[in-house]
């Protein structure tokens, strides 16, 4: 197992090697420049000014040299200055990581607790109306982009209705109260999105499951199908349905750039489209390299889990390994 | 003075879209809500800014238009424009210049504070102005004060700035320089140690600042509590939040969303009283075929400015059908310009004789996500020019690479028609320094043209200086260095329960007399 998980480690390590040495490039190769923005279009700014700010950012040195010194700088711990506030980008991830962290967790609990159910409802009776109202949800939730749905309850939730904000955030250890009413629709929002894939992989997953003889032998000695299907095959369907939860972990983690803007949600994903229009490559290039460590991370973790909850796996690795 | 003051920011443009727009008629209330409600002391304002630009609190580094609201609520400059856009006293309480205009002396206020407690004086302005001048800090605002040779505090309350050339409106360039507390300026975006209404509570760049109200302010006190100033970067949220009530204020709305907001009784618009704010479409003087003046005229002629006023910006504006970058509000407006009136078959004889054949392609190079006004105006274009059988190819571009075509000047960019929008204070001087060379991106460099700029700052008298500005405008609009569809500005809404915010003529929001009735 420690040996699994170091391998593991070992390779996502390569991996966001790779990563930084793309983000790095990929930001170059984009038209526009940071000095440009910068001086923000200011009259009479003449050459020397635009050279004398490229210089000031560290700009003017060669790409290499560039990206020496931004890993460098990550492997001391220092993730680098915006151009633009220059405040840190140590301190701009850590202002915005949790937000994003919240809004991210409370969004895969409530997916999870919207997929589970539903897809066991389902999975009771296959093409039965239970079955068929579900997959009717999973399709328009799939279906309808994020943005339009955030937009929906926005409009019903707080402008007609006026039960919830509309946007904005304050910590939860300032106004708890606040705090959770401005998580609501973009929780909300999230988890429709989320919930979706769960549930379809969970539905089939279930299907499949049910199909196998411990459950038919259960249902043989008396046991109710309902409970054969939430005590015996839920534990086995779940496994595989981890994985996609632990995807979706790590693409939250990452910031969910369309509803941190539309919500006002000052989390990672604002932040990375801020610098991205402003071509902030210093707070851009640690931001998406931060984002694909989350998201290794998530993937690890869920490797990992799998065989705490699955001996058999964990068997069948000794096996093969020995 | 000589190169030019303005913050004008392309824009606004940054981050900002520019909105726009205001209109209207000149003559309009620039504040807020029913002038019988009275604010209460206390109660806490949310301005929410579409576009975002919330970078930095430096005073010397404003490189949007969208931190310029901040920037007066934290800080002071020397001078202020007033509501009727006069420039008043600020730190400064009178001034005078010498005979020749190149020595002015600036008397400082007494008794200001820093948010921290530290005395004002005249030497807090001279390492301001000295900072902006150093190239070393990359300030926008260096041009503004380029025509100063030196400055130096005479006494604490005396400042002294000499000029390189005579200047007569020094003090309205000063309006966009604001004074920080220089010593503690390496960490400006916690402390922002400012002399303004309201002072620092927090700030998360690119999101949002929370400022409280300064019990020490040398002028009336703040009436608000708590002014939350958050990028909304998502217009349809932001207007969304506006009418439930989670956003008081919300700055650069663009036109489409002002339609939609009209009909709501809960919401008011900010009207500038005049413009100075202009849809500007640079051409490239010096490449084909721009740098022929009767294909810029011929392209004057093709511009069906009603309808694109009316279209793209939902008539807020004033179109003057000359090409002059003042608004006809202004007294120095030349009334007696020749207009390009929307003539199709004038502008397609000036094309041929400048070689611009049918078949010719041009391109309209506007921003894309953001301005969709423009855009419509480019269509209206396309389909004008289509009938005299020149092909336009309109390209959007995400603001920095559309921005890194043509800025800085000097750039060349043949066969582009860039559409983009100038704000600048309500003082022709600074609004007809943009054809300058080194200004415009248009490279149109006139020597006539820059020594009448020169003279009219150099003038003292107001009715002689406007005769060299009318001047410089039947320059300009013969010559269109760059076409001036009309003149309008940025749109501000704000609930009802807003009172005493007010916009300024080039758009930016004033809250620090703002308060609110519940």
């Amino acid at each position: 197992m420690i040996n699994f998980i170091l391998r593991r480690l070992g390779i996502s390590v390569l991996l966001l090697a790779i990563v930084s040495v793309i983000v790095f490039v990929v930001l170059r190769v984009l038209p526009g420049d940071p000095t440009i923005t910068l001086l923000g279009g200011a009259q009479g700014t003449d050459p020397a000014q635009v050279a004398q700010v490229r210089h000031q950012l560290g700009l003017d040195r060669s790409l290499p040299a560039q990206y020496w010194q931004w890993v460098d700088g990550l492997l001391h711990g220092h993730l680098g200055i915006s151009y633009f506030s220059q405040t840190s980008v140590n301190s701009l991830v850590a202002q915005r990581i949790g937000p994003t962290l919240e809004l991210a967790l409370v969004a895969i609990v409530a997916a999870v607790l919207i997929a589970v159910p539903l897809a066991v409802l389902a999975a009771l009776r296959p093409g039965g109306p239970a079955d068929r109202v579900v997959a009717f949800f999973t399709t328009v939730t799939m279906a309808v982009p994020p943005f339009l749905v955030a937009i929906i309850l926005v409009v019903l939730f707080a402008v007609r209705l006026r039960l919830l904000p509309s946007r904005g955030y304050v910590p939860f250890a300032t106004d708890p109260g606040g705090n959770v009413q401005m998580l609501i629709l973009p929780a909300l929002t999230l988890a429709l999105a989320a919930a979706a894939p769960i549930l379809r992989f969970l539905r089939a997953s279930l299907a499949d499951v049910a199909e196998s003889g411990y459950l038919l032998t259960a249902e043989g000695k008396g046991l109710p199908w309902g409970r054969a299907l939430v005590t015996h095959a839920l534990p086995n369907a779940l496994l595989p349905t981890l994985t996609v939860v632990g995807m979706t972990i790590g693409q939250l983690l990452g910031g969910v750039v369309v509803i941190e803007y539309i919500f006002g949600w000052p989390g990672l994903g604002s932040l990375i489209v801020n610098s991205v229009l402003k071509r902030d490559y210093a707070v851009l290039q640690t931001s998406v390299l931060f984002a694909a460590g989350a998201f290794l991370l998530c993937a690890l973790a869920v490797d990992v889990l799998y065989g705490v909850i699955d001996p058999r796996l964990r068997v069948r690795r000794k096996v093969a390994s020995s | 003075m000589r190169s030019s003051p303005r913050l004008r920011l392309h824009t606004a443009v940054l981050f900002a879209t520019v909105g726009l727009l205001a209109g209207c008629s000149a003559n309009a209330t620039g504040t807020a809500g029913s002038t019988s409600a009275t604010p209460m002391t206390g109660g806490k304002l949310t301005y929410g800014v579409a576009g975002g630009g919330l970078t930095t609190l430096d005073p010397d580094k404003v490189a949007s238009a969208a931190l310029l609201p901040v920037m007066s609520l934290l800080y002071n400059g020397l001078t202020q424009y007033g509501q009727d856009n006069s420039v008043q006293p600020g730190l400064a309480t009178s001034w005078t210049s010498s005979s020749d205009l190149k020595t002015w002396t600036f008397k400082m206020r007494q008794g200001v504070q820093f948010h921290n407690g530290k005395k004002f004086t005249a030497q807090d302005a001279v390492a301001n102005i000295q900072r902006v001048l150093d190239p070393k800090t990359g300030s926008q605002q260096r041009t503004t004060l380029s025509v100063v040779a030196s400055v130096q505090a005479v006494d604490p309350a005396t400042l002294q700035i000499n000029l390189k050339t005579p200047d007569a409106l020094l003090p309205a360039a000063l309006t966009t320089v604001y004074l920080g507390d220089i010593d503690t300026i390496a960490s400006v975006n916690s402390t922002a140690n400012g002399t303004g209404p309201y002072k620092l509570k927090q700030f998360v760049p690119d999101d949002h600042v929370t400022l409280v109200r300064n019990p020490a302010y040398w002028g009336p006190k703040g009436k608000l509590d708590e002014i939350d100033i958050t990028e909304t970067p998502d217009t349809t949220s932001a207007v969304n939040s506006l009418r439930n009530g989670d956003l008081d204020v919300v700055w650069n709305v663009p036109p489409p969303n002002l339609t939609q907001l009209k009909s709501d009784p809960t919401l008011s618009t900010l009207k500038p009283s005049g413009y100075s704010g202009a849809v500007v479409w640079e051409l490239d003087t010096t490449s084909p075929p721009f740098n022929d003046v009767r294909a810029r005229q011929a392209l004057a002629y093709a511009v069906d400015r009603s309808q694109m006023l009316t279209t793209g910006y939902n008539g807020l504006g004033v179109v003057e059908n000359s090409n002059s970058i003042l608004s006809s509000a202004q007294p120095e407006y030349d009334k007696s310009l020749p207009t390009f009136d929307f003539d199709l078959q004038k502008a397609k004889q000036l094309f041929q004789e400048a070689g611009v054949g049918p078949n010719t392609q041009l391109t309209f190079w506007t921003t894309a996500g953001r301005n969709p006004q423009w855009l419509t105006m480019g269509e209206i274009l396309q389909q004008d020019l289509k009938k005299i059988g020149i092909n336009l190819v309109i390209q959007q571009k995400e603001v920095t690479t559309w921005l890194q075509k043509f800025f800085p000047a000097g750039k060349k960019y043949p066969g582009l028609i860039v559409a983009n929008y100038i704000s600048s204070p309500y003082e022709p001087s600074q609004q007809l320094n943009f054809f300058q060379p080194g200004v415009c991106e248009c490279n149109w460099n006139n020597a006539q043209y820059d020594q009448m700029l020169t003279q009219a700052v150099g003038t003292a008298d107001a009715t002689a200086r406007t005769q060299v500005y009318q001047q410089m405008q039947a320059l300009e609009n013969q010559q269109v260095p760059s076409i001036v569809p009309f003149v309008t500005s940025q749109f501000t809404v704000t609930t009802k329960r807003v009172v005493g915010a007010w916009v300024q003529s080039n758009g930016v929001v004033h809250l620090e007399n703002a308060g609110v009735t519940q």
